[in-house]
């Protein structure tokens, strides 16, 4: 039993090291315990995948030393699903060595739960005559730690059609540089002075900022005043709330706006029998023409075709 | 449509008791109040999230109504379910309480609750009359 909690911890020490790495795409593997450190398991992992969002919407709040980094996971397998070739960074996210990899099958490496998932698709995929396919797959690392990715998986096949092997490939986002970085960081180094703007928020600007957001996720029918305006009643300048919303969320203010404003409308025509036209009102569209051309734009198709789908 | 094949009725009659489950829950009206008991060891993924929603949207049939939303059973949730349960799945609910079961079930709606966006009232409860309390006060038609 103390065996056991010792190595519930252990986990929990290995996790927050990596999380200190900048791995933030590591999970702990849970139980059915209904306890303290099952809770904070499943805590520090959800706060793993808050972050791991943040990395890929580059949503992060500024911190001066961050560098965002790819690493990519590529897997090379035959017709069966066993491991031929790797690249160094599939042994570096699965802190396994080369040896350990090739030769055995990916399911070795799977978490119970995608075992099935995976000898499901494979064999759906090597049938199909257009053989690629994006999935989650949730990889087993050394030492009580899981990875869980969408990953793109691709039969290739040779001139007679028949599947030949199976590429795997996934990328994940961490702040430590890869190698091909390093290498290639002292060529950037001339030709890398940022013209970028780059705008310094307060932890005050970063609070208002998060704040807005929220309301306007809360209010989507309410029109916004102009963006002086809403900076002042936020308590922050222009400037830093145009720059400050980028940097934070990656998109400005009224994109932002138009973008949930259309996706609350996407959930209203399948969920609710409100008229084409009473949705666009009630998420603060001008006319059904301007409504129609944002949700084409956004979805690639007309808003009377979804609810043509869902009726 | 095919998203709706999950639903299967148990009890249906015209007055306010009326229950059906799906995969993930069961869902069960009571005086006004729809009991949405997640089923044991389930693991919520967006396509689960999308349709406990669909089904619930359905079966409320646009209809806004308090939610009480047992979570006790629940083990596991990914976060592109968080936020679609928060932005998305709030649609018809008047206002939600999570009934949950210390330590793991409370950590998790307590991480829900206090990082996910809540466009309508909500709070987690361990004692089903505070919840129910809660509803009444936040969520009953005046």
């Amino acid at each position: 039993m103390q065996i056991e909690e010792d190595n519930r911890i252990t986990d929990i020490y290995k996790l927050l090291l990596e999380m200190a790495k900048g791995n933030f795409f590591y999970r702990i593997e849970l139980s059915d315990k209904n306890d303290e450190i099952e809770a904070l398991k499943i805590t520090l992992n959800m706060v793993n995948e808050e972050i791991c969002a943040s990395f890929n919407n580059q949503v992060l709040v500024p911190v001066y030393s961050n560098k965002r980094c790819v690493l990519q996971m590529s897997v090379l397998m035959n017709k069966d699903g066993v491991i031929e070739m790797i690249n160094n960074e599939t042994t570096r996210v699965l802190m396994r060595s080369s040896h350990e990899l090739i030769g055995k099958s990916l399911t070795d490496f799977l978490s119970l739960e995608f075992v099935k998932v995976w000898d499901k698709k494979l064999r759906k995929l090597i049938q199909k005559e257009r053989a690629e396919t994006i999935f989650k797959l949730e990889f087993l690392a050394l030492g009580g730690l899981s990875v869980m990715a969408d990953c793109s998986l691709a039969v290739l096949k040779n001139k007679t059609g028949e599947c030949s092997k199976i590429l795997l490939n996934t990328i994940f986002f961490t702040k430590r540089e890869s190698l091909g970085s390093r290498l290639n960081k002292k060529r950037k180094v001339h030709s890398n002075n940022s013209k970028k703007l780059k705008v310094i928020l307060s932890p005050q600007d970063v609070q208002s900022i998060v704040a807005l957001r929220e309301f306007i996720l809360c209010n989507l029918e309410k029109d916004l005043p102009n963006l002086k305006d809403l900076a002042l009643r936020i308590g922050t300048n222009e400037f830093k709330l145009k720059y400050g919303f980028k940097e934070l969320y990656g998109t400005t203010v009224f994109r932002f706006l138009t973008k949930e404003r259309l996706r609350q409308a996407k959930s209203m025509i399948i969920q609710s029998r409100y008229s084409l036209k009473q949705i666009a009102a009630k998420n603060g569209f001008k006319s059904n023409t301007h409504f129609s051309r944002a949700f084409k734009e956004e979805y690639g198709f007309p808003p009377n075709v979804l609810r043509k789908w869902n009726t | 449509m095919e998203v709706f094949c999950t639903l299967k009725h148990i009890t249906s009659s015209p007055t306010m008791k009326n229950s059906f489950e799906n995969t993930y829950a069961v869902y069960l009206l009571v005086d006004e109040v729809l009991h949405i008991t997640y089923k044991k060891d389930c693991v919520i993924d967006l396509k689960a999230a999308e349709l406990i929603v669909r089904d619930r949207v359905m079966y409320q049939n646009c209809i806004e109504m308090p939610i009480l939303c047992d979570i006790r059973q629940l083990r596991r949730i990914d976060k592109e379910s968080r936020d679609f349960l928060a932005l998305e799945g709030s649609m018809w609910i008047k206002a939600i309480a999570f009934l949950t079961g210390p330590p793991v079930t409370k950590a998790i709606s307590s991480f829900y609750l206090e990082i996910q966006t809540q466009k309508v009232p909500s709070r987690s409860f361990t004692k089903k009359s505070e919840a129910l309390k809660f509803l009444l006060e936040n969520g009953m038609s005046k």
